[in-house]
């Protein structure tokens, strides 16, 4: 793989042993579509060590042996990508980045996002926005990302909005970040300007600890996407801009009740197709109310009628991410018997005691956080959300076995 | 005043005109009702087809079959394309790299007989 940038435009050329079907660190195949993209509005000056990790949360998947860079970077980024890859990155030659001071936040305005800046009230946003690309359809025009950005705005927290079409760059499954950490490849572009030192991400104990997402399925110490060691972990380490994860030890049922309590509950927004409001019809709005329903144990209150497909997954026998959620909401939502989720009791045998260890913290992600920001988030969450107890911590670390 | 005097034969005649010419009262009534009846449905197919009339123009036609088809096909093409517009960078870039020695002489091969 051969990179350049220029500006905000990254184009990338494929190796002779590289090819369009690729796997990302989730081990999902994906399909290249094109390969240019924009991130608009980054400086051109940022240390060569962000260029090449910005770039390389685009191009991952596709790469197979070495990676060439349009400019040198430091022998700490070259070494995180051929441990965590076993790619060849070069030319080597930058001093590393120094870790910059503060704590941003990689901002989508959903609730687990809006969970972690309720952690850190004076940490400025990032907000990753999507914008067509100029080479190719988008089918997707439901995607309401000026909606999102235009929340985001109204937080009135500190706000830099990144507009890019790099999620084009993918064609199959479906235009979408090529690797999770895409997301964040405007945020480091900008490192530089906003002394960056951690990029807070609202990915949660299921994702972090729990192979959720399109992952394991299983407790995942190690996951190579999260963990502090992980193989992204390092990287973005390397690059001076560590991946903090402050609600990475709690589940969807704390994030929710964080954001729904924050002064941001305005703003909170996890459907990407609603205008006006979540949309209410689509697959993630109906997972968002099983939570919803059950931290504010009410009955559950959908437009979707019991025999549409959406709510096919959560009808099938486990495992599966969110699964864990799933389990949360049957217990506590009155009436779940009644509704299109009554067969779906019959994969569960889900107690308020059984599930009770989704509402608390899992003291190691704690320990995850770096020492700059770690006491304030251990302060907050020991006092609004409370420590998982040994069994409690056992139920995590036993997941999926 | 002046009274105009008909002949009795001649009254007889009209009023068995009359008679036969008008229908009773009661099935007059029945027959306005009747019409009163299919003013009001008349009225109200009418209001009906103008709220249609008036959703039709609001709402955008539905796109011809054809239309989808072509520009689900025409996407699904072009992405075909940009893909391989990858993949031909990577042969050009590969014969490059390889240096002018790699890239076989047709130049020879036109021109077997020189
Ligand atoms: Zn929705």
């Amino acid at each position: 793989m051969r990179v350049n940038w220029t500006g905000g435009r990254l184009t990338f050329r494929l190796d002779p042993e590289d090819e369009i079907t690729g796997r990302a660190a989730d081990e999902h195949p994906v399909k290249l579509a094109t390969n240019t993209c924009t991130i608009a509005g980054v400086p051109d000056d940022a240390h060569p060590d962000l260029f090449a990790v910005a770039a390389w949360t685009v191009v991952a998947p596709w790469t197979r042996r070495r990676i060439t860079f349009d400019r040198a970077v430091s022998a700490d980024v070259a070494a995180a990508l051929h441990d965590g890859w076993g790619v060849d990155a070069g030319p080597v030659a930058a001093e590393p980045r120094r870790t910059g001071r503060a704590l941003a936040i990689s901002y989508s305005g959903g609730a687990d996002s809006v969970a972690a800046a309720a952690i850190y009230p004076d940490a400025p946003f990032v907000h990753f926005r999507r914008v067509p690309h100029p080479r190719v359809p988008n089918r997707w025009p439901h995607y309401r990302s000026d909606v999102l950005a235009k929340l985001a705005a109204r937080t009135g927290r500190d706000l830099t909005t990144v507009s890019s079409d790099l999620e084009f760059t993918l064609a199959e499954p479906r235009p979408g970040y090529p690797e999770h950490h895409a997301v964040a490849a405007g945020a480091l572009l900008l490192a530089d300007r906003l002394d960056l030192g951690g990029l807070a991400f609202g990915y949660e104990l299921g994702s972090r600890w729990l192979g959720g997402d399109r992952y394991l399925l299983r407790y995942t110490p190690d996951n190579p996407m999260w963990a502090p060691h992980g193989a992204w972990g390092r990287l973005f380490a390397a690059a001076g801009v560590h991946i903090v994860l402050p609600v990475g030890g709690v589940s969807e049922a704390v994030t929710m009740r964080l954001a729904l309590n924050s002064d941001l509950k305005d703003y909170v927004r996890w459907c990407l197709i609603g205008t006006d409001g979540p949309c209410r019809n689509c697959a993630k709005c109906l997972y968002k109310e099983i939570i919803q329903a059950a931290v504010e144990r009410r009955p559950l209150d959908t437009p979707i009628p019991p025999t549409s497909g959406k709510a096919k997954k959560w009808l099938q026998p486990p495992p599966y991410g969110g699964q864990e959620m799933i389990a949360y909401g049957l217990a506590r939502i009155p009436g779940i018997e009644h509704t299109m989720f009554a067969k779906a009791l019959d994969h569960f045998e889900a107690t308020e005691e059984s599930t009770r260890w989704l509402d608390h913290c899992y003291p190691p992600s704690l320990d995850e956080i770096p020492p700059p920001w770690r006491d304030q988030a251990a302060a907050f969450l020991t006092t609004h959300v409370g420590l998982m107890t040994d069994p409690e911590r056992h139920r995590v670390e036993s997941w999926g076995s | 005043m002046m009274r105009v005097l008909v002949p009795s034969r001649l009254r007889a005649k009209v009023r068995a005109w009359l008679d036969s010419h008008y229908v009773p009262i009661a099935d007059h009534r029945r027959d306005l009702q009747d019409a009163h009846r299919e003013t009001r449905a008349l009225r109200d197919e009418l209001a009906a087809l103008r709220a249609e009339v008036k959703r039709l123009k609001e709402t955008p036609p539905p796109p011809a079959p054809d239309t989808c088809r072509l520009a689900h096909e025409t996407a699904q093409a072009l992405d075909g394309l940009l893909q391989n517009e990858v993949l031909l960078w990577q042969a050009v870039d590969e014969l490059r790299s390889a240096g002018p020695g790699a890239v076989p002489d047709r130049g020879t091969e036109a021109r077997p007989c020189a």
